[in-house]
């Protein structure tokens, strides 16, 4: 991530119809970053990326790119590079044809075009496949393509509407690390959409939070992950159980609040709406009695081996509303227990989160 | 290789299914193939099998000014037909596909009715009002009414070559740096090419093969192709007929396959 802004959304809204798609909407992308657009569908992060390209205009708002104003442009005055989840490649072109197209807009001559588009096709790892058709390539391989031709005609940002949602696991996994690694190699900015918050994380310097039109989380993806700014973006990240709180003694600086029949001081001020707790599933020990944190008995219902992680799910025996607790332990910890098992779970007040249950 | 044992139910069910599919096919091809057959006859009346074969149909139907005149008519109506026709289904397909008119769902229906009203139908209806406009046994007229019968088959074939036109297509050529225009024509325009062939085809043989509408609104003056054999079977057996019947089957059968062969190799 580079300081220099290179993209601006400034109080962007859209609305089609009565329907808010995009509301108030302010952003900065420094120049050469990697942020990703994540939210579920229907929160506007598409019709975001369509502004950006210049398929819709927004009714509010500015949108600024490298220093100048691009919200009223058509597409073609953008330098904007567009790569959709279903490729869009043009069937009737080569591979070759199909990366050079942007060129030919350009002014190049076609030894030139032929040459940039070649040099492209090795960026992305496919050298020799330039003479083939787009339906004789697998969907990887496709997706490549489409990339190439995107960044073809060095644009001053890239978009990704969800680029890999179409193609399998393992596929998915190794173009993650292929758009990584080709962020790296370019100072491009990369604008990616995507509603899978496991490939935001992976491949983000930072991760936009979309709901209901609105921007609602930002930062950097570890920072998200471990201290998410609203039970919204924790429930979204799905690894977080949300404790009910009751706010004994509101304050600016300091909370008074009980939880499971204990009270203390979370050292926060008090949110607003209603309050809720998060407790990250790595930070709940087992087996441990913790003095100065909550403390909890439960039944361990299941175990899941995710590689370096085992996860337990726990029924508490007394707090039994709670419903079922998710703890995350390192293997071969201390930490690692069998289903059936009744196990003391504990977490560190000051590893709790206070925040709004919006 | 394992072989599975079939019982003896099996057998009989693929027995009877191998049966019905041999008889589909005779039925349906044994005509056209008696037909080719006899345009081999070397008689002057029409008799199965014939005495003697022999070109003599062809060399009869070469030096005829009646068919020859015949099948000039209907090549001057069918190329009109084509054009006007695949240029309707084009407009109707945009519409369907590109705009937001209202009621374009209505238009898709509209638009291929004429293929669930009987010709006969559609001829008495247009004959009264052909006979208002001063149309009958006129070839503006004649072309208005083919051109009728075959649009649903450029619309259909425009409609589904547009329904797999993907949107994004031209989205993305304009990222690229192509104006609306430049995008609609190096990238849509070339992607319909196969189907504007498929469409001109296929309206010109609706026209060419058509005996029905040329009967009502010809008003006797056009003899076209289809007309000339109505009229020959008509006053007694020709076997010219069955020479004009090959060339007509093999006419077909040739713009068909050559449209399908286009759209197999241009096919994404």
């Amino acid at each position: 991530m580079t300081g220099t802004p290179g993209l601006e959304f400034k109080g962007i809204a859209k609305r089609y119809g009565s329907i808010a798609a995009v509301e108030g909407f302010d952003l900065t992308v420094g120049r050469g970053e990697l942020l990703t657009l994540l939210g579920p569908s229907g929160s506007g992060k598409t019709t975001l990326l369509k502004m950006l390209a210049g398929f819709e205009v927004p009714d509010e708002g500015d949108i600024i790119l490298n220093g100048r104003s691009i919200a009223t442009l058509p597409p073609a005055m953008r330098n904007v590079g567009m790569v959709f989840q279903h490729y869009a490649l043009f069937p009737h072109l080569t591979v070759i044809d199909n990366v050079a197209y942007g060129l030919r807009y350009r002014g190049q001559g076609k030894a030139e075009r032929r040459d940039k588009a070649e040099r492209m096709l090795a960026l992305v790892r496919l050298e020799g496949y330039g003479h083939r058709y787009p339906r004789q390539l697998s969907g990887g391989q496709q997706q490549r393509v489409a990339i190439a031709r995107a960044l073809a005609i060095e644009p001053d940002v890239l978009l990704m509407d969800e680029p890999l949602g179409a193609l399998d696991r393992q596929l998915r996994l190794e173009m993650e690390q292929e758009i990584r690694r080709l962020h790296h190699e370019l100072d491009t900015t990369f604008i990616y959409v995507t509603h899978d918050q496991e490939e935001a994380l992976t491949l983000s310097d930072r991760v936009a939070i979309m709901r209901s039109g609105k921007l609602v989380g930002l930062g950097a993806p570890r920072s998200l992950y471990e201290k998410p700014p609203s039970a919204f973006v924790a429930r979204f990240f799905g690894n977080s159980n949300l404790l009910p709180v009751e706010i004994i003694e509101p304050g600016g600086g300091k909370t008074r609040v009980r939880c499971l029949g204990m009270e203390f001081d979370m050292p926060c001020g008090t949110p607003g709406g209603t309050p809720v707790l998060i407790a990250n599933p790595s930070a709940i020990e087992v087996g441990a009695s913790r003095q100065n944190g909550l403390r909890l008995h439960a039944l361990v219902q299941d175990a899941v081996f995710l590689g370096e992680l085992i996860q337990l799910t726990c029924m508490p025996t007394e707090h039994r509303s709670l419903g079922p607790v998710t703890v995350r332990s390192p293997v071969g910890s201390a930490g690692v227990a069998r289903v059936g098992e009744v196990v003391d779970l504990s977490i560190a007040f000051d590893r709790l989160r206070l925040v709004s249950d919006e | 290789m394992k072989r599975v044992a079939r019982s003896t139910g099996e057998h009989a069910v693929a027995t009877a299914t191998r049966i019905v599919v041999a008889l589909t096919v005779i039925f349906m091809l044994l005509p056209p193939a008696l037909i080719v057959l006899l345009s081999f006859s070397g008689e002057d009346h029409l008799a199965f099998p014939p005495r003697s074969w022999g070109f003599r149909q062809y060399l009869a139907l070469a030096n005829s000014e009646y068919w020859l005149d015949a099948i000039w008519t209907s090549i001057k109506i069918a190329v009109p037909v084509a054009i006007l026709s695949t240029l309707i289904g084009l407009g109707a397909g945009l519409a369907i596909h590109r705009s937001r008119l209202h009621g374009r769902g209505a238009l898709s229906f509209a638009g291929i009715t004429p293929l669930i009203v009987p010709v006969s139908a559609y001829a008495v209806a247009i004959y009264g009002l052909f006979a208002k406009l001063g149309l009958i046994a006129d070839f503006t007229g004649m072309v208005i009414a083919h051109t009728i019968l075959a649009v649903p088959i450029s619309l259909i074939l425009f409609d589904s070559a547009m329904s797999a036109l993907k949107p994004e297509l031209e989205l993305v050529a304009m990222t690229l740096g192509a104006s609306r225009r430049q995008a609609w024509t190096s990238i849509t325009l070339r992607l319909l090419m196969p189907t504007f062939g498929a469409s001109a085809v296929f309206a010109f043989l609706t026209s060419f093969d058509e005996a029905v509408l040329v009967n009502f609104l010809g008003g006797g003056v056009f003899v076209t192709l289809p007309k000339g054999i109505f009229d020959a079977v008509r006053f007694g057996v020709d076997p010219l007929v069955a020479a004009i019947a090959t060339i007509l089957i093999a006419v077909t059968a040739a713009l068909a396959a050559v449209t399908v062969a286009i759209q197999r190799r241009t096919r994404a």
